[in-house]
């Protein structure tokens, strides 16, 4: 066997301009997932403990539903089934506005949000009662004590376990080469096919994912510290 | 027994298959000063959660104020009414005691932030720590975070206080600053409910004493006759052995 190993072809052109691209495609479908699956994550943990018996249903189908179908299933469903549930003129709109990166997208926000959900829903048991006992005496409703007291000093316990969460978004998000985005792993693989220096693409490909991972690792790190609590420091947990 | 401030009507509250109370019917006039005493499990703090609405009773009704607790359209407005102060504290970890004050004032009853600020450094500066305004919980000693509870709750200018075992978890050279913070509001003539052990502070402080045993109210007494002449056997057996 024998390897003529080039590096240069990651950036040769126009190689380094759709790599960056890749690159780019990956970040915009993590992050924007990301965003999405921390606020529907934490509203539909926050309703598993909530007083009314139908939201709490509610939310336990969404968490129980999304969570428990692979990502590559959702994602195929929203891709090809979802579609054609809906009348031509929308459909071919849809495929216009670039239906593979928003399918791509909602399934990401889905998914992670569910299980954002079941972290919350345990941060929340975390926090004991009693606090929200104290804070609904003052008059708060429900909703208040959640909004400032409850949801504030959980989200401070749950930060390392979303961390991991937050670092599965990126890797979660090289599915969407299944339905043809061109993020960073159908760019490598594409390089291989066309170049047969499979190595390098793959070198590439992995580089990125570690670089991502260690850069959100590292951010989530620095919001534990700013979100400190002073008095509290190493004992993690609230009271 | 004129001018009820909270009056209990037969509640009775249960626990899934487990009664906690059982037809409570007690009255508290403005101005009383009345301690709860009993057991652990004889039903003292579930009462004072019934008394604010935190804990749904199934039968009877507490009218607070001339209002149903059972039929409240509004029962935040309701609590703020009532001031409420637990064994372990339980303020925020994630604000200083400043925040901790004025977050109910602000979002509750609408104050603007200057004016609930003021009146809170007013409080932290009666009972002696406003030099301690900007400081969080954990940073506190439990006697001085016993007193910001207190005056998160005093801020709402409540009609009535209610302390749950407010001195169970301090150490004990703390237990007196706190005790000395109700006599001062006892003093003032603050309506007070107090759950607690210490019986010499109860027997003090206290207009009527209430006991209870099993979730009922088995003996009441006007402050010093109940320790003196302790009409029910189960009353005197209990104060016989916590007072040794």
């Amino acid at each position: 066997m024998h390897f003529e190993m080039d590096w240069a072809v990651l950036w040769r052109p126009p190689n380094g301009d759709l790599a960056l691209n890749a690159v780019f495609t990956t970040l915009k479908l993590s992050l924007v997932s990301w965003v999405f699956a921390l606020i529907l994550g934490t509203l539909a943990g926050v309703a598993r403990d909530s007083p009314h018996r139908a939201v709490r249903l509610l939310a336990t189908c969404y968490v129980e539903v999304f969570r428990n179908i692979p990502l590559l299933v959702q994602l195929f469903f929203a891709y090809y089934v979802l579609p054609r549930l809906l009348p031509i003129e929308l459909r071919r709109e849809l495929f216009a506005l670039g239906w593979e990166a928003i399918s791509a997208i909602l399934t990401l926000s889905l998914y992670t949000s569910a299980k954002v959900a079941e972290h919350v829903r345990a941060g929340a048991n975390a926090v004991d009662r009693q606090v929200r006992w104290g804070a609904m005496s003052t008059g708060l409703t429900w909703w208040q004590a959640q909004r400032f007291v409850i949801v504030p000093l959980f989200l401070r316990v749950i930060v390392p376990s979303l961390t991991s969460e937050f670092v599965t978004v990126f890797k979660s998000s090289s599915v969407a080469m299944t339905v043809g985005v061109v993020e960073t792993s159908y760019f490598t693989q594409e390089l291989g096919l066309q170049t047969f220096h499979w190595i390098e693409a793959n070198s590439l490909g992995t580089a990125v994912y570690l670089v991502c991972a260690w850069s959100v690792a590292g951010l989530m790190a620095l919001i534990e510290r700013w979100a400190r609590v002073p008095g509290l420091l190493r004992r993690g947990a609230a009271g | 027994m004129h001018d009820p401030i909270v009056e209990y009507r037969q509640v009775g509250l249960f626990y899934g298959g487990y009664q906690a109370l059982a037809d409570v019917s007690e009255t508290i006039a403005r101005g009383e000063r009345v301690v709860v005493c009993g057991p652990s499990g004889s039903g003292k703090s579930s009462l004072l959660r019934c008394t604010n609405g935190l804990e749904a009773f199934q039968t009877g009704d507490v009218v607070v104020d001339g209002t149903s607790v059972r039929n409240c359209g509004n029962l935040p407005l309701l609590r703020t009414k009532v001031g409420m102060v637990f064994q372990q504290f339980d303020l925020y970890p994630h604000m200083n005691c400043l925040q901790n004050l004025t977050l109910a004032p602000i979002r509750v009853l609408r104050w603007s932030r200057q004016e609930a600020e003021k009146k809170a450094r007013a409080l932290l500066d009666r009972f002696g720590i406003l030099d301690q305004a900007n400081k969080y919980p954990a940073e506190l000693s439990g006697g001085q975070q016993q007193r910001v509870a207190i005056c998160r709750s005093l801020i709402l200018e409540p009609k009535v206080m209610m302390f749950d075992e407010p001195t169970s978890a301090l150490d004990p050279e703390m237990i007196g600053e706190v005790l000395q913070v109700l006599k001062d509001l006892a003093r003032d003539g603050m309506t007070m409910l107090i759950v607690t052990h210490e019986m010499r502070f109860a027997r003090e402080v206290a207009n009527k004493i209430v006991f209870m045993e099993a979730g009922r109210v088995v003996d009441r007494g006007s402050g010093r006759s109940f320790f003196e002449n302790p009409g029910n056997p189960r009353t005197a057996q209990f104060l016989k052995k916590i007072l040794g």
